[in-house]
């Protein structure tokens, strides 16, 4: 919202620069969108919740609060409208959900001509051209409160007005003369069966107001903003209007602004006020709320007496309905749509009390007891032990582009078919990781993910936590150690398996890891021992038939008893076509007696299953 | 006396210099500690002098004595274990870095936070990146039809319920309506929104958030708690300043802001001529949340912050495109 400063003083009194009051504003929630320059207009952000900061009256009225000055409000024409003769009313047929309010008034014989100096000047400040007195007056109310209207010349009306939903096809020019083809999202206003204005979006050109123009129907509406926003979208118009009207306007808004236009009218066109047609099915009771004394001061921490909340708040146009000693009854103010719960009254109090004088102070309560899942701090340490094997963490996307797999999770609205799914697995990312290095000539790198990988299981989504490193296969040795675990398997399938149970797979290079399955296996306090310990070890070299892999000799090794405590694979050599040397240690306890009996059992057992041999 | 000490120095450092071997060891170790040794010989003279020079060179003589036993031991440590390479003979010499692995800026970042929050009795958090519609938008007082739950903003899996978490704060939601209070929590997360990759914004993108809820809790409670932290992050000397702000999540709402470290406030273009530069958000947490996830919101208050931490990680490691921290395009120096 752009706020002039020549516009922002018709209604507040104040000599600060425009550099202090951003500022204040910036307090108030108001930040600047863009850096000041030397037009004297200050570029404030939108608010979603609050309406009524869209105008410039809101905007004063928070300052004047702020700074506590006076608020001047406009000048408006409350007198009643005269009444029109039965066959020149315009009458408004409503055949649509979206309208919670539609007023139209009459003017005629008015004259259509340049707008004065005063009110060009601000429009222009704004941002805005002058077109004509009426199109101007228009304008001016919409930005002043808030409440968008429009003025149609009633000569170009084929008969009364509808409102309803638009047809796939209809078409109209804009006031900017661009033409829209409408969808079924829309909602129109018509004559004759012809829509004129889009409802809520945009004004018509057919029937604009010109300098010919001599009775105008001026209306202003209430609508739905979800359904606004809708087909601003779908038309893909933004404009002074819509950034209105997609907010939750208050439909006593409209009395107030129709007010202001009508004396703007009559003041600088001249002409006379006819009442017509007000829509308006279920009017608005006024909002009424509590604040107790113990909740200002529980949340905000400070001492506020009531005498300082209420005298805040009725700054804000607030007005008290009942006082006690500790407690306001209050009815909050037509164009406060945002408000919803007592503490929104709070808010209102120190944001004008400024945040800047609450005090700071240190939370005093016990430390309440820690749920923090030990899998978090599980994580961490596989990030700490794979960094200390000289491998780099990497977080990669968890968008990418479907397989066309069924258990995938897809997205029902993506940007770009590149990443319009979940993520299965995180060795494609590392992969792409890997490739970029490689490109910049960085090779022998080890890199790892810690991330989540998503699947579909009929109506159930299943999030899964995966460790994968790439690059170096091997390092998962280390890692399992690390980890406190001696004995694990890789299976034929190549699943890496704990006490049975698969934690894990493997490929030629990468290693996946899942980390909830492997975290109830591990060690917390590992690689440290008081003693040396005084173990034997001894070789096993092997001539193994090509077609026998090690996951082979290991199911044969372990369905023997024996008192060994470990059995590494130290080395892998083809020797010819046929036959494979593997070189295998087994370690046993310092106290055990049979090494040579367990040794004998295991080469005659793998001679006569496997018809291995095996190599002194 | 004097004159012999400094000529047993000489003469035991000399000799220290040519010791090639454990046997020379040994040999040099005889020379000066054996019944005959010089060291031996020095310290047998001082029972020949007056007291007063006794007193004098007593202490001197001791300390030498412990200082050639030493130099003897870690001449014999350093022969058993090798020679320490390059280093031992040119100590000028500055060395190259080994290579090694390196975490992500962004986990190193988390890490930074987390440690700041454990010690001050936080928990840290988790909650699916797959979310319900009930947990990412409507506990969080973001009814239907509420601009921000716009389609344009979420990336859904299933409309209108199932979509990817837009925040963190659908961790909040779960974690309130499944755990009793006091609470104190942070969470670090990946989210989501529905935006097409340009250099600040990326489909993913990650949050810090942080609740505190327990009986009692205030606005003072929120400030001290984010100027503690952003003095931990940024050092004592930051400014910090407190305005109001909106969330449909909280009220009252609050913004902070850390005067630009770049233009101490003067405006430049890191801070959008501001002089400020906004460090997420945070309030108290809104009636309707605290109630909706079961929690009394009479008897208990709480507050609620999160950061951004993409934008945090690219200012504290120079990165100037987000692509590149999640793409593999960093080389770990």
């Amino acid at each position: 919202m752009k706020i002039p400063l020549i516009w922002l003083k018709d209604y507040v009194e104040t000599t600060k620069s425009i550099k202090e009051l951003s500022a204040d504003f910036t307090q108030l929630g108001l930040m600047l969108d863009k850096p000041l320059d030397e037009t004297n207009v200050m570029d404030l952000e939108q608010r979603l919740n609050r309406s009524d900061l869209l105008s410039m009256l809101g905007c004063a009225r928070d300052l004047a609060a702020f700074e506590a000055v006076k608020l001047t409000l406009p000048k408006t024409y409350t007198k009643p409208g005269l009444k029109s003769a039965s066959d020149e009313l315009i009458k408004v047929n409503v055949e649509s959900k979206v309208v919670r309010r539609f007023q139209t008034r009459i003017f005629r014989g008015i004259k259509v001509g340049p707008s004065p100096k005063w009110l060009v000047e601000r429009l222009s400040t704004y941002g805005m051209d002058s077109i004509n007195n009426i199109v101007d007056i228009t304008n001016f109310v919409m930005i002043e409160y808030g409440q968008p209207m429009h003025a149609q010349d009633i000569a170009k009306l084929s008969g009364d007005l509808t409102i309803r939903p638009s047809k796939p096809g209809e078409k109209i020019t804009t006031l900017l003369g661009t033409q829209v083809e409408l969808t079924k999202a829309s909602h129109v206003i018509t004559t004759g069966g012809e829509p004129i204005v889009i409802l809520g979006v945009v004004g018509g050109k057919r029937t604009g107001v010109t300098s010919t123009t001599t009775d105008i129907v001026l209306d202003a509406g209430n609508y739905d903003s979800r359904s606004i926003r809708q087909s601003s979208r779908q038309l893909k118009i933004m404009n002074e209007t819509v950034s209105r009207d997609d907010k939750f306007l208050d439909p006593r808004l409209i009395d107030f602004a129709l007010d202001r236009a009508t004396g703007l009218i009559l003041e600088l066109a001249g002409g006379s006020y006819y009442i017509n047609d007000d829509y308006y099915p279920t009017p608005v009771t006024p909002q009424t709320i509590t604040l107790r004394l113990s909740r200002l001061q529980l949340l905000s921490g400070m001492e506020l007496d009531l005498q300082l909340a209420k005298k805040i708040l009725k700054s804000l146009e607030y007005v008290v309905i009942e006082q006690s000693a500790d407690k306001l009854t209050l009815e909050v103010p037509y164009f406060r749509t945002d408000i919803e719960v007592e503490d929104d009254l709070v808010s209102d109090i120190l944001r004008i009390h400024n945040y800047a004088n609450i005090p700071l102070i240190a939370l005093s309560s016990p430390v309440p007891s820690d749920i923090t899942d030990p899998i978090y701090r599980f994580e961490d340490r596989l990030r700490d032990l794979l960094v200390a094997q000289g491998a780099h963490e990497h977080i990669t996307n968890s968008l990418t582009e479907s397989e066309g797999r069924a258990d995938q999770v897809i997205l029902v609205n993506a940007l770009t078919s590149d990443q319009n799914a979940l993520r299965t697995d995180l060795i494609p990312g590392l992969t792409h990781v890997l490739s970029t290095y490689k490109k910049h000539k960085l090779a022998g790198v080890k890199v790892f993910e810690l991330g989540k990988v998503f699947r579909r299981n009929e109506q159930n989504y299943l999030e899964g936590r995966l460790l994968t490193v790439m690059g170096d296969a091997s390092s998962l040795a280390t890692l399992m150690s690390s980890l406190g675990i001696k004995n694990y398997t890789i299976s034929k399938t190549l699943e890496i398996k704990v006490a049975g149970k698969v934690v894990g797979s493997i490929t030629p290079t990468s290693y996946t890891l899942v980390t909830t399955a492997l975290l109830p296996h591990t060690v917390s306090y590992t690689g440290i021992v008081s003693d040396f310990g005084h173990t034997t070890s001894q070789d096993l070299s092997l001539l193994v038939p090509t077609n026998v892999i090690y996951a082979d000799i290991l199911t044969i090794i372990d369905s023997l008893k024996g008192d060994w405590l470990v059995i590494t694979c130290k080395s892998m050599t083809k020797m010819d076509d046929k036959i494979n040397n593997y070189l295998l240690t087994l370690t046993w306890g310092a106290d055990s007696k049979n090494i040579d009996e367990d040794k004998s059992n295991i080469i005659a057992t793998l001679k006569s299953k496997l018809a291995i041999s095996s190599k002194s | 006396m004097q004159a012999k000490i400094d000529a047993l120095k000489t003469q035991f450092s000399g000799d220290l210099d040519s010791v090639k071997s454990e046997s020379d060891l040994d040999t040099l170790y005889l020379k000066y500690f054996g019944k005959q040794g010089s060291t031996t010989q020095v310290m047998k003279s001082l029972q020949g002098l007056a007291l007063e020079d006794k007193k004098t060179y007593g202490p001197i003589l001791n300390d030498l004595k412990k200082d050639q036993e030493q130099a003897i031991k870690a001449t014999k440590s350093s022969l058993e274990h090798g020679s320490t390479g390059l280093l031992g003979k040119d100590l000028t010499i500055p060395g190259i870095p080994m290579p090694m692995g390196r975490l992500h800026p962004t986990t190193t970042i988390i890490r930074e936070m987390n440690e700041f929050f454990r010690y001050q009795g936080f928990s840290i958090g988790e909650g699916p990146e797959i979310e319900d519609v009930e947990y990412n938008f409507r506990r969080l007082n973001l009814p239907e039809g509420h601009p921000a739950t716009d389609l344009q903003d979420t990336l859904f899996i299933e409309e209108p319920n199932l979509l990817l978490r837009t925040h963190t704060s659908s961790v909040e939601t779960r974690i309130l309506s499944s755990n009793k209070p006091p609470l104190r929590v942070v969470v670090p997360g990946k989210c989501y929104r529905n935006e097409t990759t340009s250099l600040t914004n990326s489909g993913f993108f990650y949050q810090y958030q942080g609740f505190v809820v327990d009986k009692g809790i205030n606005m003072g409670h929120l400030k001290h708690m984010i100027t503690t932290w952003f003095k931990y992050l940024w050092g004592p000397d930051i400014k910090i300043r407190f305005r109001y702000k909106y969330y449909p999540e909280v009220s009252p709402g609050l913004g902070q802001d850390i005067q630009c470290t770049f233009c101490k406030g003067e405006g430049c273009q890191v801070c959008k001529h501001r002089g400020w530069i906004e460090m997420g958000g945070s309030g108290m947490i809104h009636y309707n949340t605290l109630k909706a996830c079961g929690i009394d919101p009479d008897v208990y208050s709480g507050f609620a912050f999160g950061v951004g931490l993409d934008r945090m990680v690219m200012t504290k490691y120079n990165i100037p495109d987000i692509r590149k921290l999640y793409e593999g395009e960093i080389a770990y120096l």
